[in-house]
């Protein structure tokens, strides 16, 4: 139970920061997790960001998995909750307040500028990931096939992902 | 009109269940053109809102709509449409992935997938930074982060207590907009 609520913890800090989207927060969530509590191996956390990779829904769901993964269904709840319910009530609040005082101008230019803020924070979780891939010169074929055909085709994202597990099944 | 809660609950799922990575086009076409909840100029609004505040910015945006409709429960209808159903798949995915983990190709298989997936965030990655950064300073803050994350594994919160007002003031974000 203590665990959970560490996890809890983490994943309402981990909200707290998550600004420019929520994979930005893989990175944070890799250095906690596995680097400093060593909770999960770097291997078990990317199988985990794999799995949250071909869930549906807001790229959040790594949350959910590591709570899992580590204490069990209620911390992988708990983690979630930590991870949504807060940082709602403060989106809910705010909006209360701000109605229309954002122009389409303000808009535009605060998304311009969390453009940078997510760009390399997605980059950092693909290279961190990268870095503990397991299966060698063809792990890193399979990343690199799967990154051209998302880069360059408008394949559904399930594809390269189960292209992978098959290659992986079958050779790894 | 006013949506209620089961309303909310069922088009948030709707939403979140048939997003794989790509969930803001999909959701823009479900709320602004399938079910003309928000115009554009709303979702865009909403949507950079969303994003500057804490946590997914999808979720921000189904809690603010929730809550205009039908205030506390709708907002938490709309968040459990979103967070719910796509939470069990995983869950259910894990589960039944686990389960057979002694089966050395399982393992495999959780390892290809793993580098698929890296592969995919780093496409998805490219196509941000073609999508989001059009000046040379963004790019100078884009390379800085990265640096401060990826390489010198710096705490996020330190990164973003720097990078966060430097962005927003490099991008004329902080100006009097009209």
């Amino acid at each position: 139970m203590n665990l959970a609520l560490e996890i809890a913890g983490v994943a309402f800090v981990l909200s707290m920061l998550a600004v420019g989207g929520a994979i930005a927060i893989v990175p944070e969530l890799f250095r906690i997790a596995v680097e400093n509590r060593a909770w999960l191996s770097a291997a078990e956390f990317n199988e985990l960001f794999a799995i949250s990779q071909a869930a549906p829904g807001p790229s959040v769901m790594i949350l959910a998995l590591v709570g899992w993964k580590v204490a069990g269904p209620l911390a992988g709840a708990m983690a979630i909750s930590a991870f949504v319910v807060p940082s709602s009530v403060i989106a809910v609040l705010t909006f209360r307040k701000l109605k229309r005082s954002f122009s389409p101008a303000r808009a535009k230019a605060v998304q311009m500028a969390l453009g940078p803020i997510s760009c390399a924070l997605v980059a950092s979780s693909g290279v961190l990931i990268a870095r503990n891939l397991e299966g060698g010169i063809l792990a890193w074929g399979i990343g690199a096939g799967a990154a051209l055909v998302a880069a360059l085709t408008r394949a559904h994202p399930l594809l390269p992902l189960a292209a992978g597990a098959a290659v992986g099944a079958a050779l790894l | 009109m006013r949506l209620t809660p089961l309303q909310l609950f069922v088009a948030f799922s709707r939403i979140s269940l048939t997003a794989f990575g790509q969930l803001i086009p999909i959701a823009r076409h479900a709320l602004v053109v399938r079910l003309q909840w928000f115009t554009d100029a709303e979702f865009a609004e909403h949507l950079a809102i969303g994003q500057m505040l804490p946590g997914p910015n999808m979720v921000n945006v189904s809690a603010a709509l929730g809550d205009r409709h039908a205030g506390w429960l709708g907002a938490a209808a709309a968040v459990s449409g979103m967070i719910l159903p796509p939470t069990l798949v995983a869950i259910a995915i894990a589960s039944t992935l686990y389960a057979f983990a002694q089966d050395p190709r399982v393992a495999g298989a959780l390892s290809g997938m793993a580098a698929a997936a890296c592969g995919l965030v780093l496409a998805t990655a490219l196509k941000l930074a073609r999508g989001s950064i059009k000046r040379i300073v963004g790019v100078a803050i884009m390379l800085a982060i990265f640096v401060a994350v990826a390489i010198l594994r710096l705490p996020l919160g330190v990164v973003l207590l720097v990078a966060l007002p430097l962005t927003l003031w490099a991008h004329g974000a902080l100006r009097k907009l009209t």
